[in-house]
């Protein structure tokens, strides 16, 4: 690896506004249950309320206190991505690595399983999946990352096959050194850049898809969610309730934020790894 | 030449622009339309077995198709093709005489043959609304006089078969081997108040046209359309229908526009379907647990927002005139809920009930079904968790599709499943259709299949075949009490719902009492179209106020400025032409 990509991320400014939002947006996370200023399941208030100090955002249709749900909810997206990237990275680099080193059959069987994932359109599959099977968060978890793994198989798999190629590849080979110390000395962290790309590209999906699937009202109702949020928010719309801009708002903007911010990242990442994409990009002569 | 020609292309400009100008005017001046919103459009083609069995599909078809006998806002059952009808205990049959003057919209005019073919069309085609297992069959014993021969008393037999089966025209129907793939054009010839005009399932529309030599007079208006809105309360405020359900939240805010609003009667039920198969909510001192434990104001002030009210838990609405005064109630108390669980073996542990160990934990099954079966997301899912969770029941809530929660309920895969039905303000057999499981129908979701009870079997058997009025009120309100007492389902709330309507239309829309037919809350009744009665006289002074305040607003449109437009064209075109004239 001829890169410093800690280096070179901190000079990307895109990056580090991506990483500051991040950060931000994953910290309140965390402290949602510090932070948040009531139990965002007791209904106990009236409805309707608008903002004011005892309620930050006001209160909903049942009368949850909305920036408590905005925080709890938060929680969930982030719990949600990483959870979904990392297994997805987990299953594609498995796959991805041993198709390319073992081959054959076996490579063969993998690749053509990726190809026919490939064409299932994914939220069909999760919708069907979400309607006739209990849909707790865990499996709509593993349901997704089980669809999502292709990509980053079919990626890791071309890199690999790429590197056994090279030539301290084929010298470590003739010197005896047995696949696993190959693989984990160098063709491993030789696949970072992928990983990383790969982990940001899946959280992002998997934010986008949970509040999707939870705005369409087939995500697990008592869970607090920014699709939930909002498909009830898009009930209330008509101007004579006046919640829109802290109900309906909240976590649109939240969810934008979360998706830019990954997006961001995933940017900076392959532009730092890939060199054809630097801004500053002098060919060599 | 090319300036002829350019003054012929203004003169036929301007002509366009008069047309056009001129158009609304006469249209407005001439046709009384009225447009109706509905959010979903498709409820199927408007014929009694191509129509969706749900309330709205059945709307779509009342207006164009009779039933023999009917209801309006007060009242019921009253005359509709039936003039009068009579029965005879001893023979126990019903001969009803046809109005003499019907046609059906074809011009063929309706007899009592029609009325015998259609129930012996629809014994060999079971028809989704009425099942004529009750009645033996019918006999003509004139050209408008036909004897209805049961198979055994049946009290429900006015509502259920006399005011819901749709009489058929024998000499279109008498070909139709399978009802079911027949949509030729005379599967819409009905003898109703409307003519079927048109229906698009893409885009969810109706039209009809008015019936002229309909037997109770014209329809007071020449077209009734239904248009698909995404948005109907938005659509009424903008002019675009006549009348829209708008939210409650919104009916005073709407009323105020010069909207007239109206409140349904509470004939649709919220209730909790109960597996009382499995343990322990086989037990009955479990499920009246359940109901010390269950706040239903709760329920109201929270999920409906005060537009709604709790309901009877005796099943039939307590605003019906079916409703038992003394029906067992279980007024708000989780320390009795709690006291009655540990009666049954369970030992409070941090906040739970445990038995053997075990926690004492219930599925609870929530779908996306809302008010009328309109998909809406609700909260009552979380409110009966939390209230349930108070008294030491763990619960898992799962949302899932409502057809799989359908699924699971018949197949007894559940613990409980919040539903709700309508009929409940109709007649009282609703209370045997939610109990048993009719013998030959469709098993529905709602349905409790509940057997354990022989008192309760007795009083709904009485229910169904007392034929003695007063006797037959006792056996209701019996059944209400020990309904309430052995609790197959558990009744929650029933949700107000608000309908506007433009009074410039100049029809009075109402609900009708019990419901339409078999009990559909929609007030969309056709007896507010046709001008019969006092009311007929206010609706027609009515309409005639509106058709002249069109009138009005027709000559106010701007007529004025459209000629000035049109006569500076004409001048400029005869300068041109003139100018064009004095060149070689």
């Amino acid at each position: 690896m001829h890169i410093k990509p800690f280096q070179e991320f901190a000079k990307d400014k895109i990056g580090v506004a991506g990483l500051v939002l991040i950060l931000f947006l994953f910290t309140t996370a965390i402290l949602a249950p510090v932070i948040a200023p009531h139990d965002p399941w007791d209904y106990s208030a009236s409805a309707f309320q608008p903002p004011s100090r005892e309620h930050l955002l006001g209160t909903n249709d049942i009368g949850y206190d909305i920036f408590s749900e905005l925080l709890w909810a938060l929680r969930t997206s982030i719990l949600f991505g990483i959870a979904v990237a990392t297994i997805t990275c987990t299953i594609g680099i498995v796959l991805g690595v041993s198709a390319a080193l073992i081959g054959g059959m076996y490579d063969m069987i993998v690749m053509r399983l990726a190809d026919a994932l490939l064409a299932i359109p994914t939220i069909m599959v999760l919708i069907l999946i979400a309607a006739y099977f209990k849909p707790s968060t865990t499996v709509l978890i593993i349901a997704l990352s089980l669809v999502l793994w292709q990509t980053i198989a079919r990626g890791m798999r071309a890199q690999t096959l790429s590197l056994k190629t090279k030539l301290y590849v084929k010298a470590a080979k003739n010197t005896g050194a047995p696949t696993s110390y190959i693989m984990y000395k160098h063709i491993m962290p030789e696949l970072f850049p992928l990983y990383a790309m790969g982990f940001v590209t899946k959280a992002r999906i998997a934010v986008f898809m949970e509040a999707g699937l939870s705005f369409l009202g087939i995500f697990d109702p008592t869970t607090k969610s920014l699709g939930i949020m909002m498909s009830y928010a898009m009930r209330y719309l008509d101007p004579c309730f006046g919640v829109w801009f802290n109900w309906l708002l909240p976590p649109v903007v939240a969810l934008s934020l979360l998706i830019i911010s990954l997006g961001l990242i995933s940017y900076a990442i392959e532009e730092i790894f890939d060199p054809r994409l630097r801004r500053n990009n002098v060919t060599p002569i | 030449m090319r300036r002829i020609l350019i003054a012929s292309l203004i003169l036929i400009a301007s002509a366009i622009i008069c047309l056009c100008l001129l158009t609304p005017a006469i249209s407005a001046a001439a046709e009384r339309e009225v447009r109706i919103a509905d959010k979903a459009g498709d409820w199927g083609n408007p014929s009694p077995y191509l129509a969706y069995s749900r309330g709205p599909g059945y709307v779509r078809m009342h207006f164009i198709f009779d039933t023999l006998v009917w209801k309006n806002e007060t009242t019921g059952p009253i005359p509709l093709l039936a003039e009068d009808w009579e029965y005879s205990p001893e023979e126990d049959v019903y001969v009803f005489n046809l109005a003499e003057n019907a046609k059906w919209h074809d011009g063929e005019p309706v007899t009592a043959d029609d009325v015998a073919f259609t129930i012996a069309y629809m014994k060999e085609h079971p028809y989704g609304w009425t099942v004529l297992d009750s009645v033996d069959r019918a006999e003509v014993i004139g050209p408008h006089t036909v004897k209805i021969y049961m198979s055994g008393p049946y009290a429900p037999f006015m509502e259920d078969i006399g005011g819901t089966m749709p009489i058929l025209p024998e000499h279109i129907w008498k070909d139709v081997a399978n009802p079911m793939d027949f949509v030729e054009a005379g599967a819409f010839i009905g003898c109703g108040p409307f003519k079927y005009a048109d229906f698009s399932k893409e885009h969810g529309t109706y039209r009809y046209e008015a019936f002229d030599e309909y037997y109770l007079g014209r329809p007071i208006i020449d077209r009734l359309i239904y248009v698909k809105a995404g948005d109907p309360q938005m659509a009424l405020q903008h002019g675009e229908v006549d009348f829209a359900d708008v939210k409650p939240d919104m009916a005073d805010t709407i009323g105020g526009l010069g909207f007239v609003v109206i409140e349904g009667p509470h004939y649709w039920n919220k209730n909790l379907m109960i597996n009382h198969n499995r343990e322990p909510l086989d037990n009955i001192v479990f499920r009246q647990a359940l109901c010390y434990a269950i706040n239903q104001s709760e329920f109201v002030d929270k999920s409906l927002r005060g537009h709604g009210k709790p309901a009877s838990y005796g099943l039939i609405s307590s605003e019906s005139v079916w409703a038992s005064p003394n029906v067992p109630d279980y007024p708000y108390n989780p320390d009795k809920a709690k006291e009655m669980i540990s009666t049954l073996g369970y030992v409070w542990e941090d906040g739970v009930f445990t038995k053997d160990g075990k926690p004492l934990q219930l599925q609870v099954l929530v779908s996306m079904i809302g008010v009328g079966g309109q998909p809406t997301p609700d909260r009552d899912g979380e409110i009966l968790k939390n209230q349930l969770e108070k008294v030491g029941i763990r619960i898992d809530l799962t949302s899932l599709d409502t057809k799989v929660v359908d699924t699971k309920v018949i197949n007894w895969d559940f613990d409980l499943a919040i539903s709700g039905h309508g009929g409940i303000g109709g007649d009282p057999k609703i209370l045997y259709e939610k109990v048993v499981q009719v013998p030959g129908a469709k098993t529905s979701p709602n349905t409790a299949r509940y057997n354990k009870s022989e008192e309760l079997n007795e009083l709904l058997d009485d229910l169904m075949h007392e034929m003695d009025p007063e006797k037959r009120l006792a056996a209701v309100h019996e059944s209400q009490n020990v309904y309430a007492r052995e609790l197959p389902a558990i009744s929650l709330y029933y949700p107000t719902w608000y309908y506007a309507y433009s009074p410039d239309a100049g029809v009075e829309w109402f609900y009708t009492t019990g419901g339409i037919a078999k009990g559909i809350p929609i007030p969309q009744n056709k007896i507010a179209l046709i001008g019969d009665g006092a009311m007929s006289g206010e609706i027609a002074e009515a309409t005639e106020t509106t058709a002249t305040e069109t009138g009005t607003a027709a000559e106010a449109t701007p007529i004025a400025p459209g000629l000035a437009v049109i006569a500076i064209l004409t001048a400029f075109a005869i300068v041109q032409m003139k100018r064009s004239n004095r060149k070689p």
